[in-house]
């Protein structure tokens, strides 16, 4: 009996012994050497000022860029012995001299491979034959940029602002309801949406419909021009794979505007070239060493960022993809049974049900049910894993090669920003707009990817504000996050600070608490005279000048690990 | 929790708070980055100012015409052992506008602050145009002024 209970004792000796001795070897022998970034790392990532304002935060920046070296600004082109910073005109030059095999595939048209030499002639002949006069100056795009239309007509217009800086894309919610100034040229999707616009055709001079000439209807008879996608196209030669562009001695074509976009609370932002290049380059920074952009990336850009709207945000990433001799596949949902990409652009909305579902598939079965906890508890600790990698009916073999997600968070206060308003409100509890922190570990073991999450003010910045590490796979416990959403290092081409406000004195501005201001080479200006000198305005109130554009209403601190948090 | 017990569990690790919201947050990681808390901007007096040598403290402070710039960018030339080493944490305003390094030309803490009266127009246009280049680098983190009963004339 006394043996029994000593041999007992020595067995759960033991046992406890191993159990505690293993983990230790585990946490601190293996963990250390397996990990894809220390922990020492994630805790440190911006550069932080030496200095502050009594009413300010230090100004924080993504940890790459070092205090009083310059922010991402762009290209860095050599011009003689000088560097500039590019202009789409660059951009698209490069990505046809580096275009090889790659390929763009449209939602529209899913199952054909567009090469490159074939994008350049539709876009540069409809340059050529519509836009090249002085005769326009806006072109209002509504149709989807995932289409073959709408892509290729922006390409155009692009070319045109490039060539002659008098006819600028602009990007647009819907289709007008009241006329807008400068808007010369409106293309919409259908014949149908035509027979719509009742009396607002005479708005414009040029009317393109992204229709065939089959559909056209017969009795049209319109005062204005009126063309059909069949009409824009016709005698394209699929033969022009050059775009020769060489920039003036006084870099006069990077300070021209790139883009408009209005919102849909019908506000309107210009970007410019400098956006553009800007937002590029930060891009290509967002990979770590090693796992940079190659040729061999296919990106697929899914869902709401798509849309004509938000449409200023997806550019950056398909040209830098481009740019590297990578491929791009537009797609309406993710059901990418067609083309097994290594990079995913998709908005957080577009993926969450997805995600859901594949959860249920996974829970069905006791061993995926297993190794989707596996690989969360693992990707807790810094180690990713494929384990629980999960095919749906729609994605069985589209997961093969996903190496990254990158999930566009919308900022619920997107809007109430871009109008610019000085009054700063008290700081409210509102819904959260943003995953958790295990939810985006749950979709990267889900998906077998990296998952980067970027915040975006879709009217305001071209590109993200902030995003996480490609390799941060930090959970942040519920009492925290109930309170604040998290949202990595800034964006390379920006910088930000929190600043003191009367409205909301118990945030403590010693304890790196605030409301948002931000300063940088992706932020657009507002189109209107009014919100231009209300942003200028705010910028020297709130601001306090120097170029900081304060984004009232959004109020949030900055972690000890450098990161931005924002209050929900 | 430990991982074997997340393992079997399902559990996951969570960080340690990194915002301070929850009051748990590591000391280690708080004492990390206490030792790179911002200055505040503001008035700085020679005796203050003369810490910020890189050597004393790792930041350079450098005042030219009442006017303190953040140097710590620059400290292959202002740090401990760099050519212009004498000018950290001091008023560098005769130094620059005389083109001269003599520790002469730098005043002591406790010494009145240099009004740089006798300065010939050539030596003022040159601490201008140092004036400007300091403008264009380095921060401008605060005022120089003197301290009563130590910096008195």
């Amino acid at each position: 009996m006394a043996l029994d209970l000593y041999l007992t004792l020595k067995l759960v000796a033991t046992i406890i012994v191993v159990y505690f001795s293993s983990n230790w070897i585990i946490a601190n022998v293996i963990f250390p050497l397996t990990r894809d970034l220390s922990d020492v790392s994630l805790l440190e990532q911006a550069s932080i000022s030496a200095v502050r304002k009594d009413n300010e935060t230090a100004h924080y920046r993504n940890f790459l860029i070092p205090s009083n070296f310059p922010l991402t600004t762009g290209l860095n082109i050599a011009l003689g012995y000088k560097f500039r910073n590019g202009n789409f005109g660059d951009v698209w030059n490069a990505i046809l001299t580096n275009s090889d095999k790659n390929f763009i595939r449209f939602s529209n048209d899913s199952n054909k491979k567009y090469n490159l030499q074939e994008i350049n002639s539709l876009a540069k002949l409809i340059s050529k034959k519509h836009f090249s006069g002085n005769e326009y100056k806006q072109v209002g795009i509504t149709v989807n940029i995932s289409s073959l239309y709408g892509f290729i007509i922006s390409l155009a217009t692009m070319m045109a602002t490039i060539r002659q800086g008098d006819v600028i894309p602009h990007f647009l919610s819907s289709v007008p309801r009241q006329k807008v100034d400068d808007l010369d040229v409106l293309v919409i999707d259908s014949w149908k949406s035509f027979k719509l616009l009742n009396g607002s055709l005479s708005w414009y001079k040029l009317l393109i419909v992204c229709d065939t000439l089959a559909n056209k209807p017969h009795d049209l008879n319109s005062e204005i021009k009126v063309v059909c996608w069949d009409e824009l196209v016709e005698d394209c030669k699929f033969d022009d794979n050059t775009f020769e562009y060489s920039s003036s001695d006084d870099k006069a074509d990077d300070f021209k505007s790139f883009a408009y976009i209005t919102s849909p609370s019908n506000e309107t932002t210009c970007f410019a070239q400098m956006n553009l290049v800007s937002s590029i380059a930060a891009f290509f920074k967002i990979f770590p060493i090693g796992k940079e952009l190659t040729s061999d990336d296919e990106l697929a850009v899914a869902g709401s960022f798509t849309r004509s709207s938000l449409s200023i945000q997806l550019w950056n990433k398909v040209f830098a993809v481009l740019l590297v001799g990578g491929s791009v596949s537009f797609v309406n949902n993710y059901a990418l049974s067609v083309s097994q990409p290594t990079l995913l652009f998709t908005g957080s909305e577009d993926l969450t049900p997805i995600a859901e579902k594949m959860e249920d598939t996974s829970n069905s079965s006791l061993f995926k049910k297993i190794t989707l906890s596996w690989s969360t508890t693992l990707l807790s600790e810094g180690i990713f894993s494929k384990i629980a990698q999960t095919s749906t009916e729609n994605s069985s073999n589209s997961l093969n090669k996903l190496r990254c997600i990158f999930l566009g968070e919308i900022q619920a206060k997107s809007n109430t920003i871009s109008s610019m308003k000085s009054s700063i409100p008290r700081m409210k509890k509102g819904i959260r707009s943003t995953l958790t922190t295990i939810q985006l570990n749950k979709i990267r073991a889900l998906f077998g990817s990296r998952v980067v999450a970027e915040l975006y003010f879709p009217y305001m910045i071209m590109g993200p504000l902030a995003a996480t590490n490609y390799y941060d796979y930090r959970v942040i416990s519920n009492s925290v996050e109930s309170a604040v959403s998290f949202h990595g290092a800034l964006c390379t081409s920006l910088e930000a600070k929190f600043v003191a406000t009367d409205e909301n004195e118990h945030l403590d501005i010693s304890s790196r608490q605030g409301m948002l201001c931000i300063r940088g080479f992706t932020i657009g200006k507002p189109y209107e005279r009014t919100r231009l000198d209300n942003a200028i305005q705010l910028s020297e109130k709130v601001g306090g000048g120097e170029g900081w554009m304060p984004m009232v209403g959004i109020f949030g601190l900055f972690g000890h690990d450098g990161c931005l948090y924002t209050y929900n | 929790m430990s991982f074997l017990t997340n393992l079997l569990f399902g559990g996951v690790k969570t960080s340690q708070d990194p915002t301070g919201l929850s009051g748990t947050t590591d000391p280690n990681i708080l004492n990390s980055n206490s030792q790179s808390e911002p200055i505040v901007e503001g008035i700085f007096y020679p005796r203050t100012l003369s810490k910020y040598n890189g050597h004393d403290d790792e930041k350079i402070f450098i005042a030219i015409k009442g006017v303190v710039y953040d140097c710590t960018q620059g400290r292959q030339f202002y740090g401990p052992s760099g050519p212009y080493s004498n000018f950290a944490g001091h008023d560098a305003s005769r130094g620059l506008a005389l083109n001269s390094f003599d520790t002469d030309v730098v005043r002591d803490w406790d010494q009145a602050i240099d009004d740089l009266e006798n300065l010939s127009e050539a030596e003022k246009n040159a601490l201008d145009e140092w004036e400007q280049h300091f403008i264009n680098k380095y921060p401008k983190i605060g005022t120089l002024v003197p301290e009563a009963g130590v910096n008195d004339k």
